[in-house]
């Protein structure tokens, strides 16, 4: 039987449904060094801003348990270095580019998305997990009103399909989905990192200098799973899976719940071949299974 | 190119309390690895996620050698590797030291862990050569560096050996002019060895330490201020990939 990984989100059909995890990939030129890039289904690059954006002080990396927190601080050369360098280098691939965008103000992220609309990429993934600092800092991604206002506001200026990334910070997950589904998301990525802290208690003070972090890795991932799964019984936009995903098992668990796709993050630090490796471990699955397309056990969950 | 692969614990032994030689048998990183470069090692246990960067202190046709303190969870799990063990490895990354032109009056400083990742680099160099070493307490690794018939200097803090102060005082005494200086070793003494070169004018390459998730210059994880001539204001460069090894005068040491 021919196990047939393609899968189409909001009307992009990728190859296979595994793409890279925002920001733990760049743009792909770093990985492409160890792993053939015409493999993935999509690239999602590291977080776009309107300017260049200088990024947090270091240190910006504390390693825990099964886990990993960083404050990278979305440092980025802008908009026009990004159009002007990556996209000619995406493009010489056969992969979907999915362009991540992050701004402090509701203006900002009007602007980076305005800046993409005339550009050569498949898909916009908007990352609400920014603070935002006329709010005195607080996420645009916890307030489901926010969140609404925000993805409406971007929509206008958005020629690609949109896809929202949420928060996992907030009390109800599928409260923040349907708000982005009726600000106009196309699809939903999920989830963002938690926040989290370690300290040096020789030193006494936290490892990182921002204190606080995104907590990322297979620590996150039964959370991760369960938003997931909970998003996908109560919105009818496709879903892109996140958070921990290492191994082909972990990813089908995803796909299980009820995921379209799943992105490939932080494992990609511990093993630079991670994503290839879980595409080839799903197609083996479906093979052993004799399961020919993926739709067979998509939120087989229920 | 970088290789990611299993590679063998040929020998590994504790040269001084706490610090430890380990040498593992990888031709393909071994072929096109260059002094100052770094690899990345993977802690047995799982759970520890990130490799470990560890400089290059030597280089053989199959087999690459790194001198690590055991500092944490990841070294002390490195510690009970035995012979013919498996770890998990990446490299060579990162830059490595640019070689100066021959005939250049080469100064190698090193000061502590700072010293074994310049080892590679000394042999390369046959003449022209002073070196200097600073310790704390004991020294560890300077016969490896008298054996090369280079001119070496030894300070330590304590006084306990060489001469009593640090390798910036060895710096002071220096009868010939430095053409062009090398240096690995704690931050502060980076710093302080970078202004000396300034106020000299000497050219020196310094190799830097941060905090690494992906090790390949992907994650912007490790960043160091640096400010190249001519540009209005610094900007964060990845140690991994634009470094470990930067020029020091283009270095914002301070916050
Ligand atoms: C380019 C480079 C070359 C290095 N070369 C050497 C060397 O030749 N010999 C040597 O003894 N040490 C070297 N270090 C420092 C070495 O990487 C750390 O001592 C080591 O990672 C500590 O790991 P751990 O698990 O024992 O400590 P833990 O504190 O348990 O480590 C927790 C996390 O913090 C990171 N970390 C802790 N301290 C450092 C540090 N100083 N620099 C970078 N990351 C750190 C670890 O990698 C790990 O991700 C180098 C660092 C860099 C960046
Ligand atoms: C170093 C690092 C940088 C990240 N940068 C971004 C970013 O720029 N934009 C974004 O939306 N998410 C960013 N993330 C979050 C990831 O895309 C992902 O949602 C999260 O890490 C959970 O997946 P994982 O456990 O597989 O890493 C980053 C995560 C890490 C670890
Ligand atoms: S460790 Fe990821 S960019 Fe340097």
């Amino acid at each position: 039987m021919d196990s047939r990984m393609e899968i189409a989100i909001a009307g992009v059909t990728w190859k296979n449904p595994v793409t890279t995890a925002s920001g733990t990939f760049g743009s792909g030129r770093e990985y492409g060094e160890w792993i053939d890039l015409n493999r993935l289904g999509a690239i999602t690059v590291k977080g776009v801003s309107e300017e260049a954006w200088k990024g947090n002080p270091v240190p910006r990396l504390a390693e825990t348990q099964s886990g990993l927190l960083n404050s990278i601080g979305l440092q980025n050369a802008g908009a026009k270095h990004f159009i002007e360098n990556d996209i000619p280098f995406l493009r010489q691939y056969d992969t979907k580019i999915i362009v991540n965008i992050c701004g402090h103000t509701l203006s900002q992220y009007c602007a980076v998305a305005e800046r993409f609309a005339g550009c050569d990429i498949d898909m916009l993934e908007l990352n609400i997990s920014c603070p935002n600092v006329e709010e005195g800092g607080l996420s645009f991604g916890t307030d489901p009103h926010v969140v609404e206002r925000v993805v409406k506001a971007v929509r206008h200026y958005v020629k690609q399909p949109l896809i929202v990334k949420l928060s996992p910070e907030v009390t109800d997950i599928t409260e923040v989905a349907r708000a982005a589904v009726s600000g106009g998301a196309d699809a939903l990525s999920l989830i963002n990192t938690l926040r989290g802290m370690k300290i040096d208690i020789h030193k006494r003070r936290p490892i990182l200098a921002s204190k606080i972090g995104g907590y990322s890795g297979p620590g996150i991932m039964p959370v991760a799973l369960r938003m997931v799964y909970e998003v996908c019984h109560s919105v009818d936009v496709p879903v892109i899976g996140m958070g921990g995903i290492s191994t082909f098992e972990d990813a089908l668990q995803f796909i299980m719940a009820g995921a379209q796709a799943v992105a490939v993050g932080t494992a990609n630090f511990h093993n630079p071949y991670a994503t290839v490796e879980i595409i080839d471990g799903i197609r083996k699955y479906m093979k052993e299974n004799r399961i020919s397309s993926l739709e067979e056990i998509r939120g087989c969950i229920d | 190119m970088s290789t990611y692969c299993t590679a063998a614990v040929i020998n590994h032994e504790e040269i001084i309390p706490g610090v430890w030689k380990i040498e593992l048998s990888a031709p393909e990183i071994a072929k096109t690895a260059r002094p100052g470069q770094f690899i990345q090692l993977y802690p047995p246990d799982e759970r520890n996620l990130l490799a470990r960067p560890l400089s290059l202190s030597s280089i053989s046709k199959e087999s690459v050698t790194v001198v690590y303190r055991v500092v944490g969870q990841g070294t002390k799990q490195f510690s009970c590797l035995q012979v013919d063990d498996m770890v998990r490895v990446m490299g060579p990354l990162g830059n490595g030291f640019t070689l100066p032109d021959a005939g250049t009056q080469n100064v190698i400083v090193g000061g502590g862990l700072g010293i074994p990742p310049l080892l590679e680099l000394a042999k390369r160099f046959h003449e022209n050569t002073v070196v200097l070493l600073g310790y704390r307490d004991d020294p560890f690794m300077a016969e490896d560096f008298q054996r090369l018939g280079l001119e070496v200097h030894i300070a330590s803090q304590s006084g306990n050996y060489g001469f009593h102060g640090t390798v910036l005082d060895l710096l002071e005494n220096l009868t010939l002019p430095a053409g062009m200086i090398f240096a690995c070793g704690p931050r502060q003494m980076l710093q302080s060895v970078s202004m000396w070169a300034k106020g000299h004018n000497v050219p020196i390459q310094v190799s830097l330490e941060e905090r690494m998730a992906c090790g390949l210059g992907a994650c912007l994880g490790c960043g160091v201020k640096i400010q190249k001539p001519g540009e209005q204001d610094w900007r964060y460069l990845r140690v991994c990939k634009d470094g470990p090894v930067f020029s020091g005068e283009e270095v914002v040491w301070n916050g």
